[in-house]
């Protein structure tokens, strides 16, 4: 299995460094970690990739039952850190990444040194008992607001972005380039993402982690990051100032000093 | 010319006041923080929203005034887009207004940095697209129905391929389980087929639990497809349902009826098709269309493998059926073939098996497998079944099957068999049995009365004359078949005039022997002195043309003229006759051959040839059985005779045609066989005059030994007379005639049930051995081995010597 095309994984900063592992979120792609990773550079090897479907990955290895559950994508962050055979990993993942990453240390816990958990949620649909955020009729809506904005989506764009990995300026000159995908794996990535329900594989995680939890997140609002940090032994939970979902674009300095000051 | 200035706004009649087209542009217009907060929003915003400077202003951010799908693509697509490339544009979003109805808009927006790069400002424009949003939703809605109608048909296309395939009603259950998932993305499926009995339904295969087997037993008496939208609306409806969809978690479930055709009240249900789902699901009109088309494409598709399967078992008995007749064809024998069907039979059809016939006084039984069930009982049946020509069936699955073995409205016996198979094929098996059974007793039947009349037609007393010996044998086939037409007649055309002859007619059993009959007697009518063996076959090919069944019959016909000494024989298309004469080589006699009888083809003209026969000559007519093998060629079983009939030269004539036939066909041989054997010079005198030359000596030896061993003389008597013989000539010609080579020696020699006396006379001077002691003792030998010797030298020397038969006594 050659994860390096399949995922896209790029591989900076200091060669011998400790692997510090940033994984994108539901709706981007590696480039999302852009303005985070340099601050990193120096001290730490810096691994990024995108999930297959996202980015520049190789799309025709897209099956459809193996990424129905998270657990398929564990499985290609335990087969990259195995292929680059890597040893006390940061894991950073931000969103639904954040999930497979602790599914991930939960399987192979002797990879992992931390966990930087940006925007956690083991489930977003709200349930007896619990608040996640969301009503099932909420997702069906975002569906649509997918498909609304993938009419722009035409077959004759796609293969220019996805068929020319070795000319990465082909893709580069679009616009609203950054984080497209196929449509249809758009949507199932969605469903499994807003779908899953990992609340009871929380408390089997050993690795420390560090919970980011941003200001007004619509997707991973307050409580949500207070019942992780709550099932979470040995977690840290931090608040920040940032706003909204993506704290590493919002407020990268403010996400830098976090990660360093648990670090 | 003067350029034109494009540098400046075309100036119009009114100044466009900048304030007023910000507040009126024919956009929404907002700007916000970096982290979305409203500072300034335009009044084409408002009038479109509902909402007043008040409400937004540094209170809402621009994700607030989307739904909550929408805030969702904002967080996780809008807003990392715009950070990354500082604009975003043509993004379809609902804006939730005052009043809550959603406004659908197209929306860019634009990242204003400051002087270090930092995220200053957002521009925003929002594009009333309520009209291009309806007509995208139209389109969305259409490229949906028009993607899950093209799946669900492709998914129909392959489960229909799938459903032709199968080839048996497994298989038809097995593809039809696998298609409620990705047609319809159901959770599984389970497939019931309606059993033998009406209203039986056995479950084949299954995916999902979350059905009842008595809803679908209900589903399949009903014949209509089911939408289940709830456990609820099961209750009182679809028994045991309600409780099945809640413990397996299914919100709703389909039950779909496979029918034969496409209306519920002509059409059969072979089984019901169920799947579910864990939400609750509303199925199209489309999708109902394509759920009913799944119902009717599985019920033909079972009926097809329903009627494949029946056809394939059809094929299976027939092929059975035709091995048994065949198995059985293949031992003419009754009760060899009785016995071969129940061995047939056991295992393959039934685990015990009996034929009993009603033949011959005991009756015959064969008996193949056990247990055999219990003896009384059985006989009843037997005799039950018997009596009424009908057939008894195992009641409810167990017992004995026992049906009588009926041909042309006769019992020949019956057939009783522990089975599991079914009547009709039974029904056929007894039919075809008692037709083999019938057609061995027959064949038996006939072919013993076809060997009774052969034996009688062949039975007929053969000439008796002291100059010849014939001897004649019939030599039938080991095996079991019917009768060959092979034949032989010997008879005197005139006192001094024997015919000879050996034949085969073509076919067997009964007709043959019929046929063989009246050829014989042709040849006995149409022999004369005066005709001879071309004449014979001439006025024989004309006789065939009136005897159809002759036709293509071959014989070899011989004549002796028994006072010259000679044979004329001719052959139609026969094997020709092997002669043996004393003292040379057998021969075959290839003169005089011509096509078989009434042939159309081959050499038709008849011709004869003529041979002078020695006296102590063995002739050999055949048919083709006696040297014919299918491991070798006819030239190399002609050769092998030739060389075994001269080492039987010296045989006795009793026992002479059988003991041949034995050696050279054995016990063991596939066809019939018939020899005539013809020794000639079997007078009670023999006379011979030879020259002084001991070289006669041996050829005089080998005739006398063919002589004597014709007239049954013993062995002993045979070596001791000529012995005798050999001495006495050697005696003449050495002392008669001091090796003159033109003195005669005369031997007379004759035989009688007593004795044998032989008489060696010769014109020479009798001269006493004077110094030949072997001579002297030659004498001494001859009184040794004759019981009476005398000597006359009146006129040159005789000597008289007899034997008595000793070894016959």
């Amino acid at each position: 299995m050659n994860t390096t095309e399949r995922n896209a994984v790029t591989v900076t900063g200091n060669p011998t460094g400790q692997p510090m592992m940033f994984v994108h979120g539901y709706g981007c792609d590696q480039n999302m970690w852009r303005y985070v990773t340099p601050a990193f550079a120096d001290e730490y090897k810096i691994v990024l990739f995108d999930h297959v479907g996202n980015g520049k990955s190789d799309l025709s290895q897209y099956d459809e039952k193996k990424y129905s559950t998270l657990n398929g994508y564990a499985d290609d962050v335990l087969e990259i850190i195995d292929e680059h055979d890597l040893r006390d990993v940061v894991f950073v993942g931000h969103s639904v990444s954040a999930m497979i990453g602790i599914l991930a240390a939960i399987r192979e816990p002797e990879r992992f040194a931390r966990l930087v958990l940006i925007g956690p949620s083991p489930r977003y649909i709200d349930d007896e008992g619990y608040v996640g955020g969301f009503q099932r009729s909420d997702l069906e809506e975002m569906l649509d607001a997918l498909d609304s904005n993938y009419l722009g989506w035409s077959a004759a764009m796609a293969p220019v972005i996805m068929g020319h990995p070795e000319r990465p300026e082909l893709g580069e000159e679009l616009k609203n380039s950054f984080c497209r995908t196929d449509p249809e794996i758009a949507r199932h990535f969605a469903r499994v993402t807003f779908l899953s329900d990992n609340r009871a594989d929380l408390p089997r995680l050993r690795t420390p982690a560090l919970v980011l939890q941003c200001t007004d997140d619509v997707i991973a609002p307050t409580p949500v990051g207070e019942y992780v940090h709550a099932q979470l032994s040995g977690s840290t939970l931090f608040y920040m100032n940032a706003t909204g979902h993506c704290p590493n674009l919002s407020a990268p300095d403010e996400t830098i000093a976090a990660i360093k000051a648990y670090l | 010319m003067r350029e034109r200035d494009v540098t400046q706004d075309l100036r119009v009649p009114w100044e466009e006041d900048p304030g007023e087209l910000y507040e009126h542009a024919p956009c929404g217009y907002l700007t916000t923080t970096p982290d979305g907060t409203i500072v300034k929003v335009n009044e084409t915003f408002l009038a479109w929203t509902g909402y007043t400077r008040e409400d937004l202003i540094g209170l809402r951010r621009f994700r607030d005034l989307l739904s909550s799908g929408g805030q969702i693509y904002h967080e996780t697509h809008y807003a990392p887009l715009l950070r990354m490339q500082n604009d975003v544009h043509e993004v379809a979003f609902d804006m939730v207004c005052a009043d809550g109805h959603r406004l659908p808009t197209l929306v860019n927006s634009v990242l204003g940095r400051d002087p270090d790069g930092l995220p200053r400002l957002i521009r925003t424009t929002i594009f009333n697209a309520t009209e291009r949003r309806g007509y995208e939703r139209e389109l969305l809605n259409a490229r949906r129905a028009a993607e899950d109608s093209e799946r669900r048909v492709r998914v129909l296309q392959e489960i229909v391929a799938e459903l032709a395939a199968a080839p048996t009603e497994t298989g038809v259950a097995e593809a039809l389980v696998r298609a409620p998932a990705p047609a319809f993305g159901a959770s599984g499926g389970s497939v019931w087929l309606t059993g033998a009995r009406p209203g039986e339904l056995v479950a084949v295969s299954a995916t999902d639990q979350g059905v009842s087997e008595a809803a679908a037993a209900e589903v399949a008496r009903r014949g209509d497809l089911h939408v289940v939208g709830a456990p609820e609306e099961a209750d009182g409806q679809l028994p045991g349902l309600a409780e099945a969809m809640r413990e397996a978690g299914r919100a709703t479930v389909v039950l779909l009826p496979l029918t034969t055709g496409p209306a519920a009240d002509d059409a059969d249900v072979r089984g019901v098709l169920a799947f579910g789902f864990a939400e609750p699901r509303r199925l199209s009109d489309s999708e109902l269309r394509v759920v009913r088309l799944l119902g009717q494409q599985g019920g033909q598709a079972l009926d097809r493998a329903r009627l494949y399967d029946a056809a394939r078992q059809r094929e299976e008995r027939a092929i059975l059926l035709a091995a048994t007749t065949r198995e059985m064809d293949e031992e003419p024998r009754l009760t060899a073939r009785a016995k071969r069907l129940v061995e047939r039979l056991v295992p393959d059809v039934a685990e015990w098996a009996s034929v009993r016939l009603q033949v011959g006084p005991a009756g015959l039984l064969a008996e193949s497998g056990g247990p055999a069930p219990d003896a009384d009982l059985l006989t009843a049946q037997i005799e039950e079944v018997t009596t009424a020509g009908e057939a008894l069936w195992p009641a409810a699955g167990s017992g004995n099957a026992v049906l009588p073995l009926v041909v042309r409205g006769r019992v020949l016996g019956t057939l009783a068999l522990r089975t599991g198979a079914e009547p009709g094929f039974l029904i056929d098996l007894a039919d075809r049995a008692a037709l083999a059974l019938e057609n061995a007793r027959l064949y038996e039947q006939e072919r013993a009365v076809a060997r009774t009349l052969q034996r009688s037609l062949l039975a007929g007393t053969l000439p008796q004359d002291s100059r010849f010996v014939v001897e004649t044998h019939y030599h039938a086939a080991a095996q079991d078949l019917e009768v060959g037409g092979d034949w032989f007649d010997a008879f005197m055309i005139t006192p001094d005039r024997l015919a000879i002859a050996v034949g085969d007619v073509v076919g067997r059993g009964i007709d043959a022997a019929a046929t063989m009959g009246q050829l014989r007697s042709a040849i006995r009518a149409v022999a004369s002195a005066d005709a001879g063996p071309a004449k014979v076959l001439k006025k024989l090919d004309r006789f065939v043309d009136r005897v159809i069944s002759a036709r293509m019959a071959t014989v070899a016909y011989c004549e002796v003229n028994l006072a010259s000494g000679t044979m004329t024989y001719a052959c139609a298309g026969h094997l020709p006759p092997l002669l043996h004469e004393p003292a040379t080589q057998a021969r075959y006699l290839m003169g005089a051959r011509s096509a078989p009888l009434g042939s159309r083809a081959g050499r038709r003209e008849r011709v004869e040839d003529k041979v002078k026969l020695a006296s102590g000559s063995r002739l050999l007519l055949y048919t083709d059985g006696l040297v014919e093998r299918r491991n070798r060629t006819i030239d190399r079983g002609l050769d092998l005779m030739a060389r075994e009939w001269a080492r039987r030269r010296d045989a006795p004539t009793t026992g002479l045609a059988s003991g041949f036939a034995d050696l050279m066909v054995g016990q063991e041989h596939a066809d019939d066989v018939c020899l005539l054997c013809l020794t000639l010079g079997t007078d009670d005198r023999m006379e011979r005059s030879i020259g002084a030359d001991p070289m006669q000596i041996a050829l005089l030896r080998k005739e006398m030994r063919a002589w004597l061993a014709s007239h049954q003389v013993d062995e002993e008597s045979i070596q001791g007379v000529l012995l005798a013989c050999s001495e006495a000539v050697a005696n003449a010609i050495e002392h008669g005639y001091r090796n003159d080579p033109f003195g005669q020696v005369e031997v007379s020699a004759t035989v009688s049930a007593e004795a044998v006396e032989v008489v060696v006379a010769d014109r020479g001077v009798w001269r006493p051995a004077r110094t030949d002691v072997a001579r002297g003792r030659g004498l001494q030998l001859i009184r040794q081995v004759m019981d009476h010797v005398s000597f006359d030298r009146s006129a040159g020397t005789v000597v008289t010597m007899r034997r008595t038969r000793k070894g016959d006594s």
